[in-house]
């Protein structure tokens, strides 16, 4: 025979100050409950129910979202609401206020639900002692292997109460609380003059909480950041471990396809040129470059001293009759002054083209140097160079281009993330100051 | 997030492979059709674009 679930007694009696009816969940657990008509609190702790406070003649009454007697699915257990309260804390001048749900389930007992601005928890007792802690130099708790940092330190009282609690529940009775801070879960522990108690809490979006209880329309859009919200940035590490994967990739890459370049002399000749001399330009030897599109790289040494000489280089297809025009210069002086010896520029240098098709070239050459007086009348101006023309060299460039571009979505990731976690810290008040704050500067006056 | 990041990594990374083994420069010589054969005779008869640079670099 099949074991009969016990099914919830409701126990009705009439309270005390008013006469209306009040009704019972909790299955005899319960120790206060407030009359949902005149908001009395009366202990419920034995048959004989009493008058433990009497609420105030103008209240503000305050809905819960979840209706008491309201039914749900809470971590696969079905739970039955059986309180409500309002609770508020006061921060630099400010009255921030939440709702408290209490859950009963004959089986699994109490547990509780928060909402602050559209921000839900799910919270149970902690049965073992949080151990005291530190993050980074924090203060904080460990609690089954997690450290939880300290969020906030703060005075909560209560502002209003429907319902039956396993507690004696009072108007106004403000307990000292520290919430500690583990996204997506927190610790809090919550001081009276008797005792401290330690709860644990677990971040759950309000949708969840719509759809466990069945509720009409939608949850409240959630505002601001809360303390255990989940980051919805989730962690950047696998995007790092991606990065440096990369990075390999590209070193790798680099490597293969330098060595793949063919990086072949096509020509190479000693010339030297002497300013004032007569038409300077010549053409070289045809020399042949192979394969398709390919780079081109001209390498120019000189032995310049104190002067400048220009070439002006066309790389002439001897069969199509296509030139590429280009040129360059090099520059070379040195010296000592009163800073010591200095130089300037570099006897030697290169220029490189790209996108010159395969075939037989020429290279047309056009020096040029500063004339003065005594290069014009005597021609003594001379300078030796060398030539070595390149095909197919090695370029690196597009890899510490393409670099930094890898760069951008991770650090853009932490970027959002770290945004993210300061609007939460933001928040944070771990000693508790803004409780005595006004909110409005605190000048003395002499 | 990371399979776009993924996606994107490879893209770039066998692009720059890509630019790397054509061995791309933005550099291009200027381009100038049927220059005559004469210029192998006669090399003054053809003025680049870039002659008659003029230009002082003095010392420090």
């Amino acid at each position: 025979m099949a074991a009969q679930r016990p099914q919830a007694k409701i126990r009705a009696f009439n309270c005390p100050n008013c006469g209306n009816s009040v009704q019972l969940r909790g299955m005899g657990t319960s120790l206060s409950a407030a009359c949902p008509s005149c908001l009395s609190i009366l202990d419920t702790s034995d048959e004989r129910v009493r008058l433990l406070q009497r609420a105030a003649k103008k209240m503000e009454r305050f809905e819960p979202k979840i209706p008491l007697g309201t039914r749900g699915k809470v971590d696969g257990k079905q739970y039955e609401v059986t309180g409500f309260q309002h609770r508020t804390i006061m921060a630099d001048g400010v009255e921030y206020g939440w709702d408290e749900y209490v859950l009963y389930n004959p089986f699994h007992g109490f547990r509780y639900l928060t909402e602050y601005t559209g921000h839900w928890n799910d919270i149970v007792a902690v049965l073992s002692l949080p151990a005291p802690s530190d993050v980074m130099g924090h203060a904080a708790v460990s609690h089954e292997d997690r450290k939880f940092k300290l969020f906030q330190t703060s005075n909560p009282t209560t502002k209003f109460v429907l319902g039956e609690f396993p507690w004696r529940v009072k108007l106004n009775d403000t307990v000292n609380s520290k919430d500690y801070v583990d996204s997506p879960y927190s610790l809090a522990s919550e001081t009276d003059d008797n005792e401290t108690t330690w709860s644990r809490a677990q971040y759950i979006p309000g949708k969840e909480i719509w759809s466990a209880f069945n509720l009409k329309g939608s949850p409240p859009t959630p505002q601001g950041v809360y303390s255990n919200q989940p980051n919805p940035y989730g962690s950047t590490k696998p995007m790092w471990a991606m990065m440096v994967v990369f990075s390999i990739l590209l070193l790798l890459t680099m490597i293969v396809t330098s060595f793949m370049a063919a990086g072949e002399t096509v020509f190479q000749s000693k010339y030297y040129f002497v300013s004032g001399s007569g038409e300077p330009s010549f053409v070289t030897p045809t020399f042949e470059m192979k394969g398709g599109e390919k780079n081109v790289e001209v390498e120019i040494r000189t032995d310049l001293q104190n002067d400048w000489m220009y070439l002006g280089l066309a790389l002439i297809n001897e069969n199509t009759g296509t030139a590429y025009d280009f040129g360059k210069e090099i520059s070379f002086y040195s010296g000592s002054d009163s800073d010591g010896s200095w130089t300037e520029g570099d006897k030697a240098d290169s220029v490189s083209i790209g996108g010159v098709p395969g075939g037989k070239y020429y290279l047309r050459v056009e020096p040029d140097m500063e004339k003065t007086l005594g290069s014009e009348l005597f021609g003594s101006k001379r300078v030796n160079y060398e030539i070595k023309v390149r095909r197919d060299v090695a370029v690196i460039w597009p890899y510490f281009v393409v670099w930094p571009f890898l760069l951008i979505p991770p650090l853009w990731a932490i970027l959002r993330r770290y945004s993210f976690e300061g609007k939460r810290w933001a928040e944070s008040d771990p000693s508790g100051n803004a409780a005595f704050s006004s909110g409005e500067d605190d000048e003395d006056d002499d | 997030m990371t399979k776009l990041y993924g996606a994107y990594g490879l893209l770039l990374t066998v692009f720059s492979g890509y630019l790397g083994y054509q061995g791309f420069m933005f550099s291009r010589g200027d381009e100038v059709p049927n220059v005559p054969r004469s210029v192998r005779d006669n090399p003054g008869s053809y003025r680049s674009i870039y002659s008659n640079y003029h230009r002082y670099t003095g010392g420090k």
